[in-house]
């Protein structure tokens, strides 16, 4: 039955060939780019994700247990003789910073009291900003993925559409059988795109307030630390 | 960022192995074969041409529909052919016996027809027989009286039915023309209205003849606007309608002068009306499709600077 066997292999070969592997070998070289670049900033993205996700929670687990010792009434020399060993963060980090920069003052045996002051503002801000720049740092990816991985992922159907139609014109056959794989790879394209930008864009959104957030805890210790240098050196004065 | 980055891409491994997994079979779907519908395309036309239809079209092959007696030949077509058809037949001559039994069965079909309870009397019948020879050509030959009925089923069946109509003495005779007033006044009222032409079972509200079309009455509206000189007044548009009854011959000129039938009784209604009048007479020469003559020859045309200048 050669008829038979024909008929059985027209109409079963294009179901079989809207498998994912299959799309994505039958696509076109610039659609399949587009895949791949997809995937990559996919893979990123929650590459980002967990890592600032980790970091957050332990910046916040930090200032927790520093905000505790700071506060149970532990002499500020023990507690800066404790930490200066090792490389602090957070919160940490600006109090070492300040009490580096006072106790070098008041080793050169400085008379100025406002000029300390400053100073010290000074070193406290520097260290905020760069907390705050080492807890933003690849936010920005997020955002821009969440942003332009649509439209990549639109480039890549459009593209695929546009062969897929010039195949249909070539082959001269508008059968749903010869049109639907083509429109299905493109559409891959579309749907990666959307798997990308989608979460990243939700976690853009939650880590960029969780990091403004600590950023504000982070300012309201300085400012408070610095309120109470500045009570010291008046004393001292 | 190394844990980051190793939970991220085992993450998506997990997901495009699930992706292979789970979207590699999909279902075919259920595209059975099913019956093309046949589509056909229908011209609307600008006008509803549907031809009046009449109730009994097919009675319309008849070439006398309103004589009564044929509404009874109708019912008792029935009862002729048995005689038409026996002859055919036997070849030999039957001796006249043969042609006596058939007129009682004849006699008889017209009578359930008309739903006679009554019995007939043997009389009646025996009459009838001998009367029925004559009226088919009056020979005794039995040739004869077998080409006679043969002549009967081809011709119409007008004459074929007539002679059991007359040949019944009295009684019968008064019945059926009973019937057939009662016939005459149940019969359908929509005869076709002009012509003699085959009327379709159509719709009964068509139109006995073409109307002109929405362009062809646009075409005479621009015509007649650019004719009409509207008498130069501030006046309210309303007080200029005017309507001019128009009678046309075949080539579109005018048989009489133009009547006017509506006009708003003041001063500028009448300046209104005559340069109305005068604006027909100036456009003279109409030119209408001729096919269409009997819904224009007589046309009322309405004047409203409203309407034809879109003011």
């Amino acid at each position: 039955m050669p008829i038979d066997g024909v008929t059985e292999a027209v109409l079963v070969s294009p179901a079989g060939d809207i498998s994912l592997v299959s799309l994505f070998l039958q696509a076109h070289i610039v659609v399949k780019l587009v895949i791949i670049g997809l995937i990559l900033a996919s893979v990123w993205c929650w590459a980002i994700i967990v890592d600032k996700s980790i970091l957050y929670s332990r910046a916040r687990r930090q200032m927790d247990r520093f905000e505790k010792v700071f506060w149970s009434g532990q002499s500020l020399e023990e507690l800066y003789r404790s930490l200066s060993g090792r490389t602090p963060s957070g919160m940490a980090s600006i109090f070492v910073a300040a009490m580096r920069e006072w106790k070098r003052s008041f080793e050169a045996g400085a008379r100025s009291p406002i000029g300390l002051q400053t100073r010290i503002e000074k070193v406290i801000d520097v260290t905020i900003v760069r907390e705050t720049a080492r807890l933003e740092r690849r936010l920005l990816f997020l955002a821009t993925v969440g942003s332009a991985g649509p439209f990549v992922g639109l480039f890549g159907t459009v593209w695929g559409i546009m062969s897929s139609f010039q195949a249909i014109s070539a082959s001269k056959n508008t059968s749903l059988a010869v049109v639907a794989p083509g429109i299905a790879e493109a559409l891959l394209a579309t749907a990666l795109g959307l798997l990308a930008a989608i979460p990243a864009v939700i976690a853009y959104n939650k880590l960029s307030n969780d990091a403004g957030r600590i950023g504000e805890r982070l300012e309201g210790f300085a400012d408070e630390f610095s309120a109470i240098l500045s009570r010291q050196v008046d004393e001292r004065a | 960022m190394r844990t980051g980055l190793a939970v991220s891409a085992v993450f998506h491994l997990v997901l495009i192995g699930w992706g292979l997994i789970s979207l590699s079979a999909f279902e075919p779907l259920d595209a059975s074969d099913f019956e093309a519908l046949p589509i056909e395309f229908v011209e609307i036309d600008e006008e509803s041409s549907t031809p009046l239809g009449i109730r009994d079209a097919e009675v319309a092959e008849d070439p006398a529909p309103n004589d009564p007696t044929d509404q009874v030949a109708e019912i008792a077509q029935p009862a002729p052919e048995p005689p038409a058809e026996d002859p055919v037949k036997p070849t030999p001559p039957p001796p006249p016996p043969s042609p006596d039994p058939e007129p009682v069965p004849d006699q008889a079909d017209p009578n359930q027809a008309l739903q006679d309870a009554e019995p007939l009397p043997d009389p009646t019948e025996a009459d009838a027989a001998p009367e029925l020879d004559p009226a088919a050509e009056e020979t005794p030959k039995p040739e004869n009286v077998l080409d006679a009925p043969k002549e009967v089923a081809v011709a119409t069946p007008l004459p074929r039915v007539r002679p059991p109509h007359q040949a019944p003495p009295s009684e019968a005779r008064e019945r059926s023309d009973d019937i057939a007033a009662l016939l005459d006044t149940t019969k359908p009222s929509s005869a076709p209205a002009e012509s003699d032409r085959q009327a379709a079972i159509g719709a009964v509200t068509g139109s006995p003849f073409k109307q002109l079309s929405v362009s062809e009455i646009d075409a005479l509206r621009a015509k007649l606007a650019a004719c009409w000189d509207i008498p130069p007044t501030r006046v309210d548009p309303a007080e200029l309608r005017v309507k001019v009854k128009v009678f046309l011959s075949q080539g579109g000129t005018l048989l009489r002068t133009p009547e006017v039938v509506e006009y708003k009784p003041t001063q500028i209604g009448q300046v209104a009306a005559e340069s109305a009048l005068r604006a027909v007479q100036r456009c003279a020469p109409f030119n209408l499709p001729v096919e269409k003559y009997d819904s224009w020859k007589e046309i009322i045309m309405t004047f409203d600077p409203r309407e034809m200048f879109g003011g």
